[in-house]
């Protein structure tokens, strides 16, 4: 048996590398950290092809070297902490160490998975950061990268059973997977079955999962758990409020909040302080989740009836509404410089958007990735000039088509605390500023604030409860309060950008990031439109250090702290290259015999080919060469002896040692093309008779 | 190892879509709803196809050779498919009696029969224990391609006898004293039956009988000489070995009636390799002629076949004794003590037999076997044996 089929080759590194890269991957986007996403995979496929070439060169590591895996996952492990803040832009925060250790386990592990056992182990990490992903909900390709991995850890279970099996049938005596093949092996489930497999899982996946999810739903909406704070899913930016992504619905008060400094944008935009950037509005509200009833206001992908970069006049933004008439116009140029999906954030209402394209460049809409291409956009907002009264009250049915009198929006306590602390306003734009103020200090802000338990009104238990959260929970509750003393009101989210000191970069553009993500209520004025309403301005932190100030250690950031990782990891690889040079046995002396097995098919093939051109009918699976040469005499006419004994020679070569066979393969296989061809004259003389 | 770490992994797998499941619905979390979903939808899959696997199957085992006890031996079993479909590789096992004490077993060479076709798998196996076994049950083991679930199924298949014959246990062995001179010539050869005509002399030894000497050439050359005439006469080898109830228990790790049977089988070994003959009363028909070649394979067949009996050895012995050529030499084989035997040793005696008495030492605390001690040894000695202890067998 050739040992190199009974061995883990290059193509199972390759599969449990795009496995674990999978899974790495996918925790890095969950935490919105594309650099941790990267440098993970990075590490896992560097690991795999470090581990495979120590494994090919050493192959006695495959056997003796589990030890150093089992001491890389518990590096992992024990030095969580420490490695977590190895990772790129500051790793994961604190309460999703747990993360960490796993892609580290994935990260050390691939170096040293040298032995099949390891490579299969390696999925076990990567199951349970899959586990973690799906729990957070905040990376929408976590669900097709676990269905990828899925197939590529299939591909590598089926192929460690076909080496299992190949080793069992060794034990048992067999020495050639050529014989097999021809043999007991030739009713061998083929890829149907592997399709019924993946089939399955499909189904099950993309069909059965909504049936079970909405067969359980009764279950879900009565259990009432109110997660500990430890086990509530930490979602990174803003929940699935992110202005990095679309989405049609998002819930808020999730839970613990943490932002990177991941730039995503910059603007070349002469405006004094910090900028509202607005990416996204949402108008209903069922008292835990916003959904977006009017889905108009993308201007990228969801253009719908509006497009801003319509090349023969400015367009008509229906997010101005009919009544604004005091506007502003801010133009501006922007640079896409980060993982922006979906929306261009902008300080207004977007109403012209023109890509600065070289002689023969083209763009089209839906690219928005990264790169060096600038915009001129111009945005029309409220003019700072114009003092607003009144709002409407009769609304254009465009903008407000029934998302209001939802009975589930607010609660008696929030209609009531509404009404109380805008008694004595002169006009509802007073009310506004009173009602924003109000919530402002009705609660601490704080990143860390544990999740709405469910079952509860999120703004009710923000307001009367808890009595602290974040950007999100104060925009709803701007939103429910302005509308509870109707007053026309959405949730926005997008960036609060301008804010740092560092917020400008050396030609003086303004630098988005993605810590900058916030969110925001806007009210409908006669005359102006929407205009930004943000109670956070008014709340008291309750602990400075938010998630959002987190810095990248600035070791890490140095050139010194990333040579001693690089270095380490190259030290961890080199220990394991001088472990396995001292383990290595010592060579043996049996020299390489040819391997006739190959040839030796060739010519099997040939003489089959031969008679079945004779007889016209294959050899049965259970009948041997001479038997096939017998039962195909009378058509081979003359050349029948010469075809018996072919497959006595044959034969004897096939039960022969493989090291004995030397040159008489190709010798065979000459002689059996010769037979095809005499086989082949005979029959065409046959039927000339 | 990786067959092990992989049930472990189907095991973490189903739990890990269970947990998934579980957390889903507390959380109401669509995407780890499509992910456990996934997951249960594999191992449910996985499931159908471990038991598909092995569905139609039908098996015939193939007649078995006779091995010696610690030799390696191939088990071959046929298989075929009822059903028209493919299907992942299954392996064949049987559920080995325990008796057979089997080592070194391997895995099957794993099958999967194309439609209509038979074909053979087999693995290897080192009985080592003597004996006939038979066993019907055959464990089928099917997977699903992944290997991720594993179902087996009992099948019954006709049994085929395995024959492993005993392995000679060495120990020190006279040959009779009239042994080594063409014995087998004169048997089977051209002298057979000549009569008692002197085909020579050879050099006295003790316990030759003065009646023998042969005293013109011994005055010839100054020394003894003795006639040897019907060569052969006490070449003839009668074994019993004792097969009483109590041969059943353990002696330091061994059944006492398998010890019994390699010693037995070393003097047959040993006896017919020098041309003499061994008779096995009691455990082959009378007047049974068997080429030379062949004799030893017998002997050991009926070696193997031996199986306790409540009789007991000295019963056994004396419902033989017409049977025994006179002035043959007797071996009784034992591991207990038995009453009934000094009076048919004497009968033996009386024969003109000469009788060897070799007995297990004393040393099993099991209470089914009352063990053969110097009184008892004594006991033979003065009914005219030559009684000696066995040597001790290591422990397996």
């Amino acid at each position: 048996m050739n040992q190199k089929a009974l061995q883990a080759g290059p193509v199972d590194f390759l599969l449990a590398a795009l496995s674990a890269s999978c899974a790495v991957y996918a925790a890095g986007m969950g935490v919105y950290k594309p650099s941790i996403a990267l440098f993970a995979v990075g590490g896992v496929v560097v690991g795999a092809l470090v581990g495979f070439l120590l494994s090919t060169m050493v192959p006695s590591l495959r056997t003796g070297g589990s030890f150093l895996y089992v001491c890389a996952v518990a590096t992992a492990v024990i030095l969580a902490p420490a490695l977590n803040r190895v990772l790129p832009d500051g790793g994961f925060p604190d309460m999703l160490v747990i993360a960490a250790v796993l892609i580290w386990m994935a990260i050390l592990g691939s170096f040293f998975a040298w032995s099949e056992s390891s490579l299969l182990f390696q999925s076990v990490p990567s199951v349970a950061l899959f586990g973690m992903v799906g729990a957070w909900d905040t990376f929408a390709g976590a669900k097709w990268l676990f269905y990828l991995y899925i197939v590529l850890t299939a591909a590598l279970l089926a192929r460690a059973q076909r080496r299992l099996m190949l080793r069992y049938a060794q034990a048992a005596g067999v020495s050639s997977e050529h014989r097999l093949e021809l043999g007991p092996w030739r009713g061998k489930a083929g890829p149907l079955w592997f399709a019924a497999m993946a089939g399955g899982v499909l189904l099950t996946g993309l069909v059965g999962a909504p049936v079970i999810q909405q067969t359980v739903e009764p279950v879900t909406r009565n259990l009432g758990v109110s997660l500990p704070k430890a086990v509530v899913t930490p979602t990174p930016t803003l929940a699935s409020s992110s202005p990095l992504t679309e989405s049609s619905e998002y819930r808020v008060g999730k839970g613990p909040v943490f932002l990177s400094k991941a730039e995503l944008m910059r603007l070349d935009l002469d405006e004094p302080g910090p900028v509202y950037l607005r990416a996204f509005s949402y108008e209903a509200f069922d008292g835990n989740r916003w959904s977006k009833d009017l889905g108009q206001v993308s201007p990228m992908g969801g253009f719908g009836r509006w497009n801003p970069i319509s090349p023969s006049a400015r367009a008509r933004n229906p997010d101005l509404g009919d009544a604004a008439v005091h506007l502003r116009e801010i133009r501006y140029q922007f640079r896409v410089t980060g993982m922006l999906r979906g929306s261009f954030p902008a300080p207004g209402a977007l109403v012209e958007l023109q890509p600065l394209l070289a002689r023969g460049q083209r763009w089209r809409a839906s690219d928005i990735s990264p790169g060096t291409l600038t915009f001129r956009a111009t945005a029309l907002a409220p003019d700072p000039d114009f003092q607003p009264t009144e709002a409407p009250r009769f609304l254009p049915e465009d903008l407000f088509r029934g998302v209001y009198g939802r009975s589930d929006e607010s609660t008696a306590r929030v209609r009531q605390f509404a009404r109380r602390v805008t008694q004595g306003a002169k006009n509802d734009y007073d009310a506004a500023l009173r009602l924003e103020r109000a919530i402002g200090e009705q609660a601490l802000y704080n990143t860390d604030a544990p999740a709405v338990p469910s079952g509860e009104n999120a703004v009710d238990w923000f307001l009367f409860e808890s009595k602290e959260g974040y950007c999100d929970l104060y925009a709803s509750a701007m939103v429910v309060g302005a509308r509870s003393l109707g007053l026309p009101a959405r949730y926005v989210t997008g960036f609060l950008a301008g804010q740092e000191k560092d917020s400008r970069d050396e030609n003086g553009w303004l630098v988005v990031r993605e810590s900058d993500a916030h969110a925001w209520a806007e009210v409908y004025f006669d005359g102006v439109g929407w205009v930004p309403f943000d109670p956070t301005t008014y709340a008291q932190v309750k602990n400075g250090d938010t998630s959002a100030d987190r810095q990248t250690p600035a070791w890490w950031r140095s050139e010194l702290g990333r040579k001693l990782i690089v270095g380490g990891l190259a030290g961890t690889a080199l220990l394991g290259l001088l472990f396995g040079l001292v383990a290595r046995p010592k060579p043996k002396a049996a020299a390489r015999g040819p391997l006739p097995d190959r040839e030796l098919s060739k010519a099997v093939s040939a003489f089959e080919a031969a008679l079945r051109a004779a007889a016209s009918r294959p050899r049965r699976p259970c009948e041997t060469l001479a038997e096939y040469a017998d039962r195909a005499r009378p058509s081979l006419g003359p050349v029948a002896d010469e075809a018996r004994e072919l497959a006595a020679a044959l034969e004897r070569l096939l039960y022969a040692p493989p090291e004995s066979a030397g040159d008489q393969p190709r010798d065979l296989a000459a002689r059996a093309h010769a037979l095809r061809r005499a086989a082949r004259q005979a029959a065409r003389s046959r039927k000339v008779t | 190892m990786t067959s092990e770490l992989r049930n472990v992994s189907s095991i973490a797998l189903t739990t890990s879509a269970m947990f998934l499941i579980v957390v889903a619905i507390a959380l109401n979390s669509p995407v780890l709803f499509s992910m456990s979903s996934a997951m249960l939808g594999l191992l449910v899959v996985a499931h159908v196809q471990a038991r598909l696997s092995t569905l139609g199957l039908r098996l015939r085992r193939r007649p078995m050779p006779t091995v010696r006890q610690g030799e390696s031996v191939q088990v071959e079993i046929e298989v075929w498919s009822e059903r028209n479909m493919r299907r992942p590789l299954v392996t064949v096992q049987d559920r080995l009696p325990e008796a057979l004490r089997a080592a070194n077993v391997s895995p099957s060479v794993p099958v999967a029969p194309a439609p209509g076709e038979r074909c053979v798998t087999s693995y290897r196996l080192r009985p080592m224990r003597r004996g006939v076994f038979r066993w019907s049950t055959v464990e089928v083991t099917g997977s699903d391609p992944l290997g991720l679930i594993r179902f087996t199924k009992l099948v019954r298949v006709d049994p085929e006898p395995l024959t492993v014959l005993p392995a000679p246990i060495p120990f020190p062995l006279r040959l009779p004293r009239s042994a080594g001179w063409g014995g087998g010539e004169a048997d089977h050869g051209p002298s057979r039956g000549s009569g008692v005509d002197p085909r020579g002399v050879r050099d006295y030894q003790d316990g030759d009988s003065l009646r023998h000497v042969h005293w013109r050439s011994s005055a010839r050359s100054g020394k003894l000489l003795v006639k040897e005439f019907e060569v052969g006469l006490y070449a003839d080898a009668t074994v019993f070995v004792q097969s009483s109830p109590g041969t059943a228990a353990n002696v330091r790790g061994h059944v006492a009636l398998d010890l019994l049977c390699g010693f037995a089988a070393y003097l047959a070994e040993s006896f017919l390799g020098q041309g003499l003959e061994v008779h096995l009363p009691g455990l082959e028909p009378q007047g049974r002629k068997t080429p030379p070649q062949m004799r030893l394979l017998e002997a050991l067949r009926e070696l193997a076949s031996l199986q306790p009996s409540p009789e007991p050895l000295g019963t056994r012995v004396a419902a033989q004794i017409g049977s025994i050529r006179p002035g043959s030499s007797v071996y009784l084989f034992l591991a207990e003590a038995d009453e009934t035997l000094p009076h048919t040793i004497r009968m033996l005696r009386g024969r003109g037999c000469s009788v060897y008495a070799l007995a297990l030492p004393p040393a099993s605390a099991d209470p089914r076997l009352a063990s053969c001690d110097t009184e008892f040894l004594a006991y033979l000695r003065e009914a005219g044996a030559e009684a000696s202890y066995l040597p001790e067998v290591p422990e397996p």
